[in-house]
């Protein structure tokens, strides 16, 4: 009996082979079909032809399609008018960066191949807080929002939010490729949560997140980690965790090695890459990239429950070391002028038989601070401080300095700094006496020190400069 | 057998087309013939697009054969009076389709943005910007959106019209159209009915307010002089006055389809047949408020902190003392806004107070409502005497309820129009103290 199933399903299969035997060919003319390939052949063409297919294989759709956006969602097209601004955006703020950093080889290879713009945002209902940008398949970017376009400096925003959009979307694209490391998603474990909308910022930023997106899912935490760090920069990033909680903070500074890492394997310089996206941030004058912001900036800790009375906001950057004979000015150099003045104070302290160790501006608040001149006699340390009232632009990046009033009656406000005033003086009247433009300094830094180091130049006087490494 | 069945179920018959063409050769066919009938009006056309959430639309619109289009359209003073260019297509989909595929005119409507045109946030007129084919006659073309259905109209300008829309003439229409309705406050139109002749009144709604704007309002009294017949259609403007869309607007059996200029200064009304209608005005409006109550308007609605044209000092006192007692002395809590409502039951001859208090600024739906329902009869002056059928109830704002509660248990009152740079309120006046004037929005 079995053996006349398994004759009988022999016979069935040999039946099957021959029973759909053709004995004509198909005949199919792909070049029938009514393909829906828009085309004009307009400058606005010609100039995405030039810079996109042309250089990177990379076809930017501007014209409405529905496909790309989801049946049911409420899209509508761009305006033709910002189609070219918002690609010249994504040149300069993106790929750019990328092409120096990456190379051509990386960037032609993993830029996503498709651009998809709309006009507005994305909305499946009149609930929706919308989508601003989606990746898809490792090949294709959609940005929305394209008609909000508006040069700067009102488009600043604008901008800004490409930049935050793309390099969020792109991070989503090179982890469709490359996965996301296994460690990952332990750092912030047990804190993902949907919807993530219910999630306030604060609360995000406690449990190690840099936005409400990113606790929703650990993959969109990994894509929102890459483009708040490269976006906002270095010192946006360790000033939300310095405010952070301890654990918060911890989660951070290992979200942020995970990232470097990462980039590492793809033969990436993260720290260069995020120097190359700060620098066009600085040229939209983003205030997140500008030294002079955070010098003007305190932010009360986040702390459950906050203490009654409430702690004094504390200043983004605790100090500012400056030491002419330091390792970081043996690398890059310094200001003659500068110099000169720095001799002079180290040479007078050495001939009331001190040395000179450092000086170091101590900020106070967002409007003071106070100089230290760190000297050892013998083993022991000595410290005089003179308070400056602090006042600053941010539009200029301008910093004036004035004399303030000493922080207290102790030895370093009294007596030390009697002792060692007439030495510190030309230095004091340096600060007095002109008005400073602060910047991440000097201006030949390497990526590994950008935004660690910072300083002031005289007004009008780019060789007259001094700086010193930061501590938050 | 089995075998058998398998082997003869492939076996092929020769295949004969029902078509003498390929689907795609058909559909090749088709997309050619949309666009070389979009392209081929040398003059342009001119688009009719009712919304499916707001009123009706007009576009005059150009195609060139490079997938350029020209537009003007109604929506606002620049829509109407410069022209924009965008791209369009015609492609293949579950018909054939017609896509403004950047952005243009027509595209504000469907901008879920509202804070471009208006409408719901997040979605906008609900219209469409993409079209799909359904038929065409020697001077038109008949689109329809493909998600909301809404029929879209093109009719062939003629060469006199491309040079009107081209300076701007759309934006030159819609300004006198708007003009003679503010001129005009009290427009009717009379309409024979049996032996009698009756006047109806004409309301057309010129702002692009998603529920109310664009339409046009027909309301009358029937010849027994207390049917009121309220009916209105969305309409779209024109060169020379404005068309009713979806198929025209339908009163007591006569279809009215277009507004238009007879000469200079008489606007006439149009119907299916041809028949003229011509647009009369009337010193005050051509109907008795009080037959509109719980008919064309439902309720009278007194907005935060506002006092309307035409409320005197005391009228205003009694509204003033619940828009700015909102606070913990009067009612226990802060509140940050809150209106009144005063609607109309007449079927059961009831008038409802409704006080609303919200702590999150201006809403309809927010916050908590105090209500006292009144019973009325009318008095044989047609002023109305309300007494109370229930006392204040739910919500906080009952203490600063009391003065207009008051007003309207001690007076017989008096409901009229008042009308004021173009804007009807509902004026409430006391017989006892004419110097007791309210008046309120009309809803």
């Amino acid at each position: 009996m079995k053996n006349i199933v398994k004759i009988n399903i022999l016979i069935l299969l040999i039946g099957v082979m021959f029973s759909c035997r053709k004995t004509e060919t198909l005949n199919v003319d792909y070049s029938s079909f009514n393909a829906d390939d828009p085309r004009t052949n307009t400058p606005l063409d010609q100039w995405l032809k030039t810079s996109f297919l042309d250089e990177y294989n990379i076809d930017v759709i501007y014209r409405y399609n529905r496909y790309y956006h989801g049946n049911t969602a409420n899209v509508v097209p761009s305006k033709l008018e910002n189609i070219q601004p918002t690609m010249q955006i994504v040149l300069d703020g993106f790929i750019s960066p990328y092409l120096k950093v990456a190379g051509r080889t990386f960037t032609k290879t993993y830029m996503p191949k498709e651009w998809v713009l709309f006009g507005s945002y994305s909305y499946a209902n009149s609930a929706d807080p919308g989508v601003a940008g989606t990746a898809a398949g490792g090949r294709r970017i959609t940005l929305y929002g394209v008609n909000e376009y508006s040069p700067l400096p009102g488009g600043q925003f604008f901008a800004w939010d490409r930049q935050r959009i793309m390099h969020h979307e792109f991070g989503h694209i090179l982890n469709q490729i490359i996965p996301i490391p296994t460690d990952w998603e332990s750092i912030s474990k047990g804190f993902y949560k949907q919807p993530y909308t219910d999630t306030p910022q604060d609360t995000a930023r406690r449990n190690g997140f840099v936005t409400s997106y990113a606790s929703g899912v650990s993959t969109e935490d990994y894509a929102e980690t890459i483009s708040w760090l490269l976006i906002n920069g270095q010192v946006w990033y360790d000033d939300w965790a310095n405010f952070a909680n301890t654990a918060g903070k911890t989660r951070f500074i290992q979200k942020e090695n995970n990232v470097i890492n990462y980039y590492n394997n793809l033969g990436i310089d993260f720290k260069k890459l995020q120097m190359e996206v700060q620098k066009y941030m600085i040229g939209i004058d983003l205030k997140e990239s500008k030294f002079v912001y955070w010098l003007g900036k305190a932010r009360t800790p986040l702390v459950t429950p906050l203490p009654s009375p409430a702690p004094a906001p504390v200043p983004t950057f605790k100090s500012l070391t400056i030491n002419t004979g330091a390792d970081f000015y043996i690398k890059y150099g310094g200001s003659s002028a500068f110099n000169t003045l720095y001799t002079t104070v180290k040479n007078s302290i050495a001939a009331q038989g001190y040395t000179l160790n450092f000086i170091r501006i101590n900020f106070t608040s967002p409007s003071a601070m106070y100089v230290e001149a760190n000297f050892n006699g013998g083993a022991t340390t000595y410290q005089s401080f003179y308070a400056f009232n602090m006042a600053t632009t941010l539009a200029s990046s301008q910093v004036k300095f004035t004399t303030g009033t000493a922080g207290g009656t102790t030895a370093p406000w009294v007596g030390n700094a009697n002792f060692t005033k007439a030495s510190l003086q030309p230095m004091l009247d340096y600060l007095t006496n002109n008005t400073f433009v602060a910047d991440w300094l000097p201006v030949n830094v390497l990526p590994d020190d950008y935004m660690k180091l910072g300083g002031f130049t005289v007004l009008n006087s780019p060789a007259n400069y001094f700086y010193g490494q930061l501590a938050y | 057998m089995a075998i058998l069945s398998i082997m003869i179920s492939c076996k092929k018959t020769s295949y004969v087309a029902v078509f003498d063409k390929t689907p795609q050769e058909r559909v090749a066919d088709q997309i050619n013939l949309v666009s070389t009938t979009l392209t081929g009006a040398s003059n342009g056309w001119i688009a009719t697009l009712p919304t499916l959430a707001g009123g009706g639309y007009s576009f005059y619109v150009n195609f060139d054969n490079q997938q350029n289009v020209t537009m003007y359209g109604d929506l606002n003073d620049v829509s109407a009076g410069t022209a924009a260019k965008s791209n369009y297509r015609v492609k293949q989909d579950i018909g054939i389709e017609l896509i403004f595929d950047t952005y243009n005119y027509i595209s504000m409507l469907d901008d879920p943005n509202s804070a471009i045109f208006g409408g719901t946030s997040k979605v906008g007129f609900s219209s469409d910007i993409e079209f799909t084919y359904d038929h065409s006659t020697p001077d038109s073309i008949i689109f329809v959106g493909k998600k909301y259905r809404q029929p879209f109209k093109l009719v062939k300008a003629t060469a006199a019209q491309k040079t009107a829309y081209e300076a701007a003439g759309l934006k030159t229409g819609i300004d006198k159209f708007k003009n003679y309705f503010v001129t005009n406050q009290f427009p009717y139109v009379e309409i024979n009915s049996g032996s009698s002749t009756l006047k109806v009144a004409l309301s057309p709604n010129i702002t692009n307010a998603l529920t109310t704007g664009k339409r046009l309002d027909m309301t009358g009294v029937l010849a027994d002089g207390t049917t009121v017949i309220s009916k209105n259609q969305k309409y779209a403007f024109t060169l020379n006055g404005a068309d009713i869309l979806n198929g025209g607007l339908v009163w007591q059996g006569i279809t009215f389809i277009k507004i238009a200029w007879k000469d200079a200064t008489t606007l006439a009304l149009y119907d299916s047949t041809g028949k003229e209608y011509i647009v009369k005005n009337n010193p005050q409006p051509i109907l008795n408020i009080n037959l509109l109550w719980g008919t064309k308007y439902n309720a009278l609605r007194g907005a935060y902190k506002t006092i309307n044209p035409g409320t005197t000092a005391k009228g205003a006192a009694i509204l003033n003392y619940y828009y700015n007692n909102l606070t913990p002395a009067f009612v226990g809590f802060s509140f940050n806004y809150g209106h009144i409502t005063l609607t109309w039951n007449r079927v059961n001859q009831r008038f409802l107070f409704d006080g609303r208090c919200t702590q999150s600024g201006p809403s309809e739906t927010a916050g908590w409502v105090t209500n006292i329902t009144y019973n009325y009869t009318v008095n044989a002056d047609g002023s109305y005497k309300f007494t109370v059928l229930s006392p204040a109830s739910g919500g906080y704002v009952a203490n600063v309820m009391t003065e207009l509660d008051k007003f309207l248990k001690n007076n017989d009152v008096l409901f009229d129009y008042y009308s004021e740079n173009g804007i009807v309120y509902g004026k409430m006046s006391s017989v006892q103290d004419p110097t007791i004037v309210m008046t309120y929005a009309l809803q």
